[in-house]
């Protein structure tokens, strides 16, 4: 079983969630946030195995290339530049897919491994990390999903907003959780996330976090009919606990909290597989 | 000879484009005919590289100059490595700037543009 967590706007309390959820249900942890993973602050995973992530990139044989540009011509990212003498590579933008090297027709083209990141995996915990200055988190993503195969149930953690990243993270899940705030920011970003979710055909359910009473995010799920799958309270409590690195749930107002969202989680996922 | 601009419209009239990856068209002048052509830059939707694009573009009209207002880091790069000799104009006509270029008033970019 995979939930995935994610929010559209950043900083709404998807790891509080994802990280306090994974405890009480006892399911794995895996933070896809490869530009910024925080998980790890409140979970404290002890001894963890690391590997690194490389990206395929060209290397171009100058001696052997005839300067007919066919590579550059392929290169749906503009990774490439066909100068007069020489091909120029921009390798932060090269996705390493390959199609360079199958059109070259002077065999000049061939491949290497360029570290873009790492991943790192302990007991139930994992995470992904990216490089200063790399641009694409993908790749890591997804070799952080197929190499954390063998936890059995897990809770992955997205990264913010609606992009590549996300996607990546999302697909495959058996459900997703949608983490957002009362705010007029957090409907507008929330609204994009439920577009990517309804479009992936994922079922879902909405957490709103920061609650401090009816407001337009409640109006916006009941106009919607989107499930609520619960609230966590706005207070200083939560802040002070989250700002020492602490799970909410050591508080057990917040317990009980996270305990009606597990219930309401589960009755969701029964019902999914009805 | 021909020079190349970075160009808002198609139009002899049009300003010169601030941005060089998106810009909305390259103008070539030629400067024995004393006249403009035009093309559309197809690579300023590209999601990612429109710099890089658009020096591929440009390296393939064998002009001898662009002018342009910036150029960003990778853009430039590309550029740099040509035999393209690259000048900045700053809010004018596509005559303007190729009068001044034909008067030797114009500056050279000489590093890409860092926000």
């Amino acid at each position: 079983m995979d939930i995935v967590v994610l929010s559209g706007k950043g900083g709404t309390g998807k790891t509080t969630v994802a990280t306090n959820l994974s405890k009480v249900m006892s399911y794995a942890y895996v933070d896809c946030d490869v530009e910024e993973p925080n998980g790890y602050i409140f979970l404290k995973p002890e001894q963890s195995t690391e590997m690194e992530v490389t990206l395929k990139n060209p290397v171009i044989d100058s001696g052997k290339c005839v300067h007919c540009h066919a590579c550059v011509t392929s290169c749906e990212y503009n990774a490439l530049v066909g100068l007069l003498d020489k091909i120029m590579l921009f390798e932060e933008l090269c996705h390493g897919c390959g199609a360079c090297q199958l059109v070259c027709k002077a065999d000049a083209m061939t491949e290497t491994e360029r570290p873009i990141g790492e991943i790192r995996i302990s007991e139930g915990f994992a995470m992904g990390l990216l490089n200063l200055k790399e641009p694409m988190g993908g790749p890591i993503i997804s070799d952080l999903k197929e190499k954390t195969n063998h936890f059995k149930n897990r809770f992955i953690d997205a990264p913010p907003g609606t992009s590549c990243s996300v996607v990546k993270s999302v697909e495959g899940s058996d459900f997703a959780i949608l983490v957002t705030e009362p705010t007029t920011f957090g409907l507008h970003d929330l609204i994009k996330a439920v577009e990517l979710i309804e479009m992936m055909k994922i079922p879902y359910g909405v957490i709103i976090n920061r609650y401090d009473g009816y407001s337009l995010m409640d109006e916006y799920l009941e106009y919607k009919n989107i499930l609520c799958l619960g609230n966590i309270p706005f207070s200083r409590k939560a802040a002070k606990l989250y700002s020492e690195g602490s799970l909410l749930i050591e508080d057990d107002s917040y317990k009980n909290h996270f305990m009606t969202i597990k219930k309401n989680l589960e009755d969701a996922l029964e019902r999914r597989t009805l | 000879m021909k020079i190349v601009l970075s160009s808002q419209g198609n139009k002899k009239e049009s300003l010169v484009d601030v941005r060089f990856g998106r810009c909305n068209y390259f103008a070539i002048y030629n400067v024995d005919k004393k006249s403009f052509d035009f093309v559309e830059n197809t690579g300023k939707e590209s999601n990612q590289g429109a710099g890089i694009a658009a020096a591929q573009v440009v390296l393939k009209l064998n002009a001898e100059a662009l002018l342009t207002e910036r150029l960003g880091p990778k853009a430039f790069k590309v550029l740099e490595a040509s035999s393209m000799t690259l000048f900045k104009c700053h809010g004018m006509s596509l005559e303007d700037a190729v009068d001044r270029f034909k008067k030797n008033s114009l500056t050279l970019i000489e590093e890409p543009y860092r926000n």
